[in-house]
């Protein structure tokens, strides 16, 4: 077991080498001079030029100008913002929680109808259910995700008029960000009426979470039915059903339970599937999260943003991964051995 | 021809054939198979099938919309957009760019990631351990992600966008040729032909290429897919394709300020790219699928 | 905290399950106004910038004038300047200011002392003296420059605390126009002191401190900017208890949160779809007249386009009557001069710009312009009054261009790079236009196309001409309008002559708003107000 861990943490650790020589190369390869793209402050003097130089030890070979960017990193300094002007750390753990709370509604709502649907026609495999919802989620699989969001904001928006198209909140509700999250921060603010506050933050999530969740869902279903089904042949399941229990019983005890383990590992795929659907969706629906944050970034040429978004996502991504891979092998522990031998 | 097979005796095809004619019984797979190269074609031949050019501007005839509508023109079968394009010569010039060019850069992605993924799947040892790090690293970056880096990097743009996409495919065909030739160098059949004295090259060659072939389609029909849809979605960011190209993501960006008065403008772009992705997909199953009950 | 959670849960599976439930007397919607703008401002001191998107986040709402202009009539209103002074030889202005003007009491600043002349010579100081220790801190001041205001104001003087004169260099009538334009906003001596202190004099733009009917409570980029009330407004406290600016860049969304009731007020609204708003009960459209003029400007230091010819043969390539229709959707008049037919200095008697893409070939071919020329169109990613949509417009220039055998590409910046990048100075060409803040013609003639705007960095051509100075130099001290009128005229055939710019359109410009939002000051010269503002 603690080599199965320490093989993980050295694949982390030598992932995120490569991942920070990445961002810290782009500091050289981003247009322009490279203190200016590091500290992110554009109008500088002359003397305080080269004395951010000498602060951040650009003056000195490569080597040692990694490190010391390291060092920045692992403080949290991550510089300014050329357009905002303010501290990138801050304007980070402004979006992030945007960019998280949306990510876990989605996931839930896909995990709530993914993995039922993928049961469902796992069990009734080549039948018409299982047809009915294969093509469906194929056919939701292959709709690009930011035609969805158009069509829904077409259709609810703009015809029905029944929800908001933009941001988590209706602007005028003046709720302070203690923890970024809305539902949490309408929760610890002092502001009357919160009934209607909680209604309106509400009817902001539903487009943004539909749209979200919709690739996701699709991954899911086929996971989950491609699972059941080879639970479902497996040796075991014949001997439950040979002691006599009731099929819903087989189903509860045996198939869920075993069928969700093996798709653990591939969590990771959907992840990554949510994060690119979230930075789409958020560009559609003004969701402050890290998306939108980025693709402004990008159009303003805001490098020491770029940089820094780049670096704490794709951290972030592997980080995640390799968390999954260990929590599957300490519930699963067959996988430990495989990846011995 | 003449039957020259003077034993009567019965004919078992073989692994391609079987595996096509699985293929030809699943009828979505088969008819999005007809759409596909239907696309292809369009692509190929779109100056030759388009009514207009992608770029002629009629002023007299602007935000047409589709001719089965009251409104609309039969000389603009999909209606025109608002500086009087019309609408189906830039769908069909369209496909040659985000069709086209996707199935072009998954094809040299492959060519690319196959042949680093035979590098690393025959070597062993430290070499390989770095090698397969590096591209473990890269994909557990999101592909959207990663080209939007890159594109930043480069600065927006259709070539950078496509020399995007391929960074991105490239690591994946890596992965995957690697997974397979790796899982096809233990079989046994392998270490005979190794006993025979064949070297690596030649074991390479005529022994796990083959059986490896239909893998790499289907990571092929994969990497369409991921390119059609990297390609569209920087399009649309407005990080792609320049501003009034008839690729479809950009289309559909550029007429968002119209989607009250021109829904069309939004729509047919959204079915067409739909339907692109649906076939590829749907393609790819039915692959996947025959290839799966033909090994069953 | 637990208990905050618990409620947390509570509330939010009440939401979910009352979604279609109307909660009573929520009054916060009725204290309030959203008004969708179109991007981010660059700081919020308009005397630091010409931009519109900045002036509108910040003159009316944050400051007060001296003196104030009556929109339509012309007349000047007293502000915080209670009387003022002209001397007989008009070359000393005293000013008799308010009492008891209280400047913000926000979270970064408490003021101990109301508005006075301190105040006013601090605003001034600022941006006229090269020494004073706030100069610096903005990069330019490009309205005071272009009309070299430093060098038309010789000296101001505190008389007693709340009286001022202002001394000028020659006899000057012009100077109350500018002193009612929203650049003239008053600022705080005492918010700068205070600043200069902590050595944080940066703030100063960006944490504003004002006398105006509204404080800057928070201001996320690309997201919103928030305001709430001076509930110490010398003129009465607003009605509204909070203004906040969504910043929402595309025209089309701002058109569906107005649908969909997210905005109250938007900037802007898509030409392409006004057709649609008037049909829509509950939407109302204000407008004004075409006091702008879109153009694009050609990069005059940059060979070739430093020839006439180059310059004339190029304009002469574009087809504008298909801009006015496909951009500005028949908003807008054809623009034969810049300074627009709106104003006594246009120049009616300029012959229509000529449509020829023959001749302009063949004028390009004399120019040795090679076949296959390629020059970039760059082009803000923004929508002003004078182009809705820069891009598409972009679009049409290129494919007029296609046909005269000229490639280009289209560059496109977000507002505040695109200005970095055009600092630089390194491009062919860009769309731009002017907006006029001042009622006078050389408003249009100016702060764009001077030798000082040149050096200010807002004459996009980067166009200097002695000769064309001298003429609205000679306007602007012509005793009497009919002589300026001639000097005028005469510049405005030297800009044809010379095309530094090829003018494009006047537009009118619209604000579409919710019927219920009434009294937001939309009017010719002047930034967005929101003081009168009223929501029933």
């Amino acid at each position: 077991m603690y080599i199965y861990l320490l093989r993980r943490l050295n694949l982390l650790v030598t992932t995120l080498f490569v991942i920070s020589v990445f961002s810290f190369s782009l500091g050289h390869l981003f247009p322009g001079d490279p203190v200016v793209n590091f500290s992110g402050q554009q109008s500088l003097t002359f003397e305080e030029y080269d004395v951010l130089e000498k602060k951040l030890a650009l003056d000195k070979p490569y080597m040692v100008q990694y490190f010391a960017y390291l060092e920045r990193m692992i403080e949290g300094d991550f510089g300014f913002s050329f357009s905002s002007e303010r501290h990138i750390s801050d304007e980070f753990l402004r979006v992030f929680p945007a960019t998280i709370e949306l990510s876990v509604y989605a996931i839930l709502v896909a995990l709530c109808i993914g993995l039922p649907l993928g049961l469902l026609a796992g069990l009734k495999k080549n039948k018409v259910v299982d047809k009915v919802i294969f093509s469906l989620s194929t056919i939701a699989n292959s709709v690009p995700i930011f035609w969805i969001g158009l069509l829904l904001i077409l259709l609810f928006s703009l015809n029905l008029g029944w929800l908001p198209i933009s941001g988590r909140l209706n602007l005028l509700y003046e709720i302070p960000a203690h923890t970024g999250f809305v539902f949490i921060d309408i929760a610890l603010s002092d502001i009357d009426n919160k009934p209607a506050v909680y209604q309106n933050a509400f009817l902001h999530l539903i487009l943004p979470t539909i749209t979200l969740a919709t690739l996701p869902t699709t991954l899911l279903i086929g996971m989950m039915r491609s699972s059941v089904i080879s639970v479902m042949n497996s040796q075991f399941i014949k001997a439950a059903r040979t002691k006599g229990l009731s099929y819903y019983q087989l189903i509860r005890r045996h198939v869920v339970k075993n069928a969700i383990l093996p798709i653990l590992p591939q969590f990771g795929l959907l992840f990554n599937t949510l994060m690119t659907s979230a930075m789409i969706t958020e560009f559609i629906f003004s969701w402050p999260g890290v998306g939108y944050w980025l693709i402004e970034a990008i159009y303003q040429r805001d490098y020491p943003v770029i940089q820094t978004a780049l670096l704490i996502v794709s951290a972030f991504m592997v980080f995640l991964n390799v968390l999954l891979d260990i929590i599957h092998s300490l519930l699963n522990p067959i996988v430990r051995k495989d990846i011995h031998g | 021809m003449a039957n020259n097979n003077i034993y009567d005796q019965n004919e078992y095809p073989g692994p391609y054939q079987l595996t096509w004619s699985k293929f030809k019984s699943d009828h979505p797979a088969w008819v999005c198979f007809y759409l596909v190269m239907g696309f292809i074609f369009v692509a190929l031949f779109a100056p030759l099938i388009a009514p207009y050019s992608a770029m002629a501007q009629h002023p007299e005839a602007t935000l047409l919309p589709p001719s089965w509508q009251t409104a609309g023109d039969v000389s603009f079968l999909l209606g025109t957009d608002d500086l009087g394009r019309d609408l189906l010569s830039r769908l069909i010039y369209g496909a040659q760019i985000t069709f086209g060019l996707s199935l072009l850069v998954a094809l040299v992605a492959m060519i690319i990631g196959v042949a680093l993924g035979a590098l690393a799947g025959a070597s062993k040892g430290l070499k390989s351990s770095v090698f397969n790090h590096f591209f473990d690293t890269i994909l557990s970056i999101p592909s959207l992600l990663l080209a939007i880096i890159i594109v930043a990097v480069l600065g927006p743009g259709l070539s950078n966008t496509i020399w995007a996409v391929l960074l991105v495919l490239v690591p994946q065909f890596v992965h995957s040729t690697r997974i397979a030739i790796q899982a096809e160098l233990k079989k046994e059949y392998v270490t005979a032909a190794r006993l025979d004295g064949a070297n690596e090259w030649q074991i390479l060659k005529n022994s796990v290429f083959p059986n490896i072939v239909e893998t790499l389609i289907l990571q092929y029909t994969l990497a369409v897919s991921t390119a059609i849809i990297d390609i569209a979605a920087l399009g649309f960011l407005g990080l792609g394709a320049q501003q009034g190209s008839p690729e479809w993501g950009a289309m559909l960006s550029e007429s968002i300020d119209l989607i009250y008065r021109a829904s069309w403008l939004i729509t047919l772009p959204g079915v067409t790219m739909f339907l692109s992705l649906l076939s590829v997909n749907t393609v790819g199953h039915g692959l996947r699928h025959a290839l799966k009950s033909r090994s069953e | 905290m637990n208990n905050q959670i618990c409620q947390c849960v509570f509330y939010g599976l009440l939401a979910m399950l009352c979604c279609g439930c109307e909660f009573p007397a929520d009054t916060t919607f009725k204290d309030g106004i959203i008004y969708c703008s179109e991007g981010n401002p660059d700081s919020f001191n308009p005397q630091t910038t010409t931009n519109h998107v900045t002036l509108d986040a910040s003159a009316h709402q944050i400051y007060d004038r001296l003196i104030e202009r009556e929109p339509y009539t012309g007349n000047y209103l007293p502000g915080l300047a209670l009387s003022w002074q002209l001397s007989d030889d008009k070359q000393t202005l005293d000013l008799t200011l308010r009492r008891d003007v209280a400047f913000h009491t926000t979270k970064y600043f408490m003021p101990s002392r109301p508005f006075n002349a301190d105040d006013v010579l601090f605003t001034f100081n600022r941006w006229r003296l090269k020494t004073h220790a706030f100069y610096p801190v903005a990069e330019s001041y490009p309205h005071m420059q272009s009309y070299q205001l430093r060098k038309v104001i010789t000296d101001i003087k505190k008389l007693s605390e709340y009286k001022v004169r202002f001394t000028f260099a020659h006899s000057n009538h012009d100077f109350l126009s500018h002193l009612a334009s929203d650049y003239m906003s008053i600022l705080s001596a005492e918010y700068a002191k205070a600043l200069e202190k902590l050595d944080a004099k940066t703030q100063i733009d960006k944490l504003p401190i004002g006398t105006g009917p509204y404080l800057l409570v928070d201001y996320i980029k690309d997201e919103y900017i928030r305001f709430k009330a001076h509930s110490d407004y010398w003129q009465g406290s607003s009605t509204l208890k909070n203004l906040v600016f969504d910043i929402t860049p595309q025209s089309s969304r701002r058109l569906a949160k107005l649908v969909t009731g997210e905005c109250d007020v938007v900037a802007h609204p898509a030409a392409s779809e006004m057709a649609l708003l008037q049909e829509k009960a509950n939407i109302a459209l204000q407008s004004k007249a075409a006091e702008n003029t879109a153009f694009w400007a050609f990069n005059t230091n940059k060979p070739p386009f430093d020839q006439i010819q180059v310059r004339r043969a190029l304009a002469m390539a574009i087809d504008r009557q298909s801009i006015y229709r496909s951009i500005f959707y028949g908003t807008a008049f054809p623009a034969e001069s810049v300074v627009a037919s709106s104003s006594w200095g246009h120049h009616s008697g300029l012959p229509k710009l000529e449509y020829n893409p023959e001749k302009a070939a063949k004028l390009l071919a004399q120019a040795n312009i090679p076949q296959n020329f390629s020059l970039e169109i760059w082009s803000p990613h923004i929508e002003r009054a004078y182009a809705p949509n820069s891009l598409k417009m972009a679009e049409l220039i290129r494919s007029d261009l296609a046909r005269v055998g000229i490639k280009s590409t289209i560059v496109s910046y977000e507002w505040s790079t695109l200005r970095r990048k055009l600092a630089e100075q390194d491009y062919d060409t860009v769309l731009m236009g002017w907006t006029a803040d001042l009622p006078s013609p050389d408003n249009y003639l100016q702060p764009v196309f001077s030798c000082a705007a040149k050096e200010a960095g807002i004459n996009y051509a980067n166009w200097c001409q002695p000769e064309f100075d001298d003429l609205i130099n000679s306007a602007m001290q012509a005793p009497q309008n009919e002589i300026a009128q001639g000097f005028y005229h005469q510049a405005q055939s030297l800009l044809r002559q010379e095309m530094p710019v090829m003018p494009i359109a006047h537009s009118m410009s619209f604000l579409a708003k919710r019927r219920h939002v009434i009294n937001v000051k939309f009017v010719p010269f002047s930034a967005i107000s929101f003081k009168n503002a009223e929501k029933y």
